[in-house]
């Protein structure tokens, strides 16, 4: 632990502000057309952990599992339970995903379960946030939005893919069977917040606190 | 013969939806609200939408970054830092790892303290710098240009997968986690002190270093170092919880003087004093000791690092290359273009012999002069002589080659 500067990033007492806190998405819920095509939430303030290390080491899936509960997710896909969600980003990253306020305490307990092993956990809360995407166009919308194919033949749910989305990136993730979401970076959240109200306009767009 | 587009395609069918406000992605701060209601106004840089300077009613450009200026110098001013990049560095061989893509030495970094380091592409020309702070043994935070963070988070990864995937070292990008208030000027320490429980002493917290704490209520990693040659105090926080962390700074700071600056302001002041800007200031054909930062260069690191073999050809070497240096045009009211081009003798009839150009250039409220920094043929060995720009209106502006750091070269305003 001493190896490395860890602390608790986030305030107990003081609101935060997620990256579409601008948008005033709870002034906009309800208001949306009577059965709309999309319906958007942002599943905001939760604990985005970026995890690093070995995935062939049984010790580091071991170790994993052992705080969290999870089994490494394989390429491409990622696993969940309740409100934590292990997402594989790369051959040897990972994004986990967890209840906010609770990531210093999930940090930890991964750091002392891989005790000495050659890891990385960076808290990256603050810079990104998810879109929940649901309703029966859902899919049209990332066709239009996107050029990776999201045909359930080839997006089952539990898969997630980072790709090319209007003319920036971000990350898919197929979690139902109407419902995605959409991993985005704080930066470029008004961007894809515009994009998305765009590209759902002929659906119809709801919007949930 | 037919080929695409035999048919008439109209321009909206190749556009799509990528147009108006969709046109470009935009990247704001998480400070942006305050930004728009405080009346900024922004510049490019990159994708991102920043806060140029911030004029009060009946200001221009030029007005509101005089005063934006000399509020730094005299009393304290704050910057929305946040779009540099930061990469987060873990690993028993971070160290190593900066070792090899820096120009300049990361062995002896103590934890709690920050350095400012160049990197160079392998040709030894200079392409990205920054500030990087050892926050544990294994563990450090870099900075980077605003416009080179993609580029250096690629170029740490492709060094690492490609050259030396033995080190043990990860790399994740934290730009857009963290939000960045830059507090500068004599009055900073004060202001600070009026929202933190970090002990501001000198000593305590001396230039160079950073500290753990909370700002606003907030926790908060705070670093002194300086862009700008004033006492600064950079405050990161989440950035879920940076406006409010704003506010208060901006609240506290009446007493103060506090004034918002933008990157008009930032850029003056770091000119005067010799800080560079990659990209303007160097253009991919500039190597440290064409800079005059040969001292940013570990000459004796034992393994070669990423620049050492470029910046030792012979062509690199040579005394007669473009050096960058200070020019003070004799008239202090008149304000070198950027981008002239500049001779020795203004009488040669044309073509004439062009021996550098200006990279940056300003009038400096602070030292009541314009001034300018420019790269110039063998330009160190010509401190004091003569250079002109002939211009496109036919006029020739003077001025005299002199030290890049025109402002408190000493540095004993960032130092106290």
């Amino acid at each position: 632990m001493s190896n490395v500067n860890v602390y608790k990033q986030r305030p107990d007492d003081v609101a935060g502000q997620s990256p579409l806190h601008h948008a005033g998405l709870h002034e906009l819920a309800g208001k949306g057309r009577k059965g709309a095509g999309v319906t958007l939430r942002e599943k905001k303030l939760l604990g985005h952990l970026v995890l690093r290390g070995h995935a062939d080491d049984a010790n580091f899936a071991g170790g994993v599992h052992k705080a969290l509960g999870l089994e490494l997710p394989v390429a491409l896909t990622l696993v969940a339970n309740g409100d934590t969600s292990l997402q594989w980003l790369g051959p040897d990253e990972w994004l986990l995903i967890v209840p906010g306020g609770t990531e210093f305490e999930v940090e930890r307990k991964l750091r002392e379960a891989l005790e000495g092993q050659h890891i990385s956990v960076v808290n990256v809360s603050g810079g990104q946030t998810l879109l929940e995407l649901r309703g029966p166009k859902v899919r049209e919308l990332l066709m239009k939005s996107s050029s990776y194919d999201v045909h359930p033949s080839n997006f089952p749910v539990g898969k997630a893919v980072g790709t090319v989305f209007a003319k920036s990136q971000l990350v898919i993730r197929h979690t139902g069977e109407d419902t995605w979401e959409l991993l985005i970076r704080r930066s470029f959240s008004d961007y894809f917040w515009l994009w998305l109200q765009d590209a759902s306009a002929e659906y119809g767009l709801a919007v949930e606190a | 013969m037919f080929r695409p587009n035999y048919t008439p395609v109209t321009f909206g069918a190749i556009a799509g939806r990528h147009c108006g406000e969709l046109f470009e992605p935009k990247r704001y701060t998480a400070l942006q609200k305050w930004h728009l209601e405080n009346g900024a106004e922004f510049e490019d840089v990159g994708q991102w939408k920043r806060p140029w300077y911030f004029p009060k009613s009946g200001e221009d450009l030029h007005a509101a970054v005089a005063r934006e200026c000399l509020a730094v110098r005299n009393a304290v001013g704050i910057l929305d830092a946040s779009t540099l990049g930061k990469i987060d560095i873990q690993g028993p061989d971070a160290r190593e790892f900066l070792n090899r893509v820096y120009t300049n030495a990361w062995t002896k970094l103590d934890v709690g303290k920050a350095r400012y380091g160049l990197m160079c592409k392998e040709d030894g020309m200079v392409f990205d710098d920054g500030v990087t702070a050892c926050l544990a043994d294994n563990h450090f935070v870099m900075t980077t240009t605003t416009g080179g963070a993609g580029r250096v988070m690629e170029w740490l990864e492709l060094y690492h997968q490609t050259e030396w995937p033995e080190l043990k070292v990860y790399f994740t990008s934290v730009t857009d986690h963290w939000a960045t208030m830059t507090l500068s000027g004599p009055n900073s320490r004060k202001l600070l002190a009026e929202v933190t429980d970090i002990d501001l002493d000198k000593d305590a917290f001396p230039f160079m270093s950073w500290k753990e704490g909370k700002v606003g209520g907030v926790p908060a990693r705070v670093f002194r170092i300086s862009f700008t040659g004033e006492l600064s105090y950079e405050v990161n926080v989440q950035a879920d919880y940076a406006l409010g962390v704003w506010e208060q700074l901006i609240e506290a700071g009446k007493k103060y003087g506090l004034t918002p600056y933008g990157t008009e302001t930032m850029h003056v002041l770091r000119a005067e004093k010799g800080f560079i800007i990659v990209g303007q200031d160097t253009d991919g054909s500039v190597t440290p000791d064409d800079l005059g930062m040969g001292w940013c260069v570990g000459r004796t690191k034992p393994f070669s690092w990423i620049g050492w073999r470029g910046m030792n050809r012979e062509d690199c070497l040579k005394e007669n290359r473009k050096q960058l240096i200070g020019l003070k045009p004799l008239d202090p009211n008149r304000v070198l273009p950027e981008g002239a081009q500049l001779v020795f003798d203004p009488k040669q009839p044309i073509p004439m012999t062009m021996v550098g150009h200006v990279t940056s250039s300003y009038m400096s409220a602070a030292m009541g002069y314009s001034f300018a920094m420019a790269l110039v043929r063998g330009g160190l060995s010509r401190i004091g002589e003569r250079v002109f720009a002939p211009l496109a209106d036919g006029s020739v502006i003077e001025a005299e080659i002199v030290s890049p750091v025109f402002y408190d070269p000493k540095g004993d305003r960032q130092n106290v």
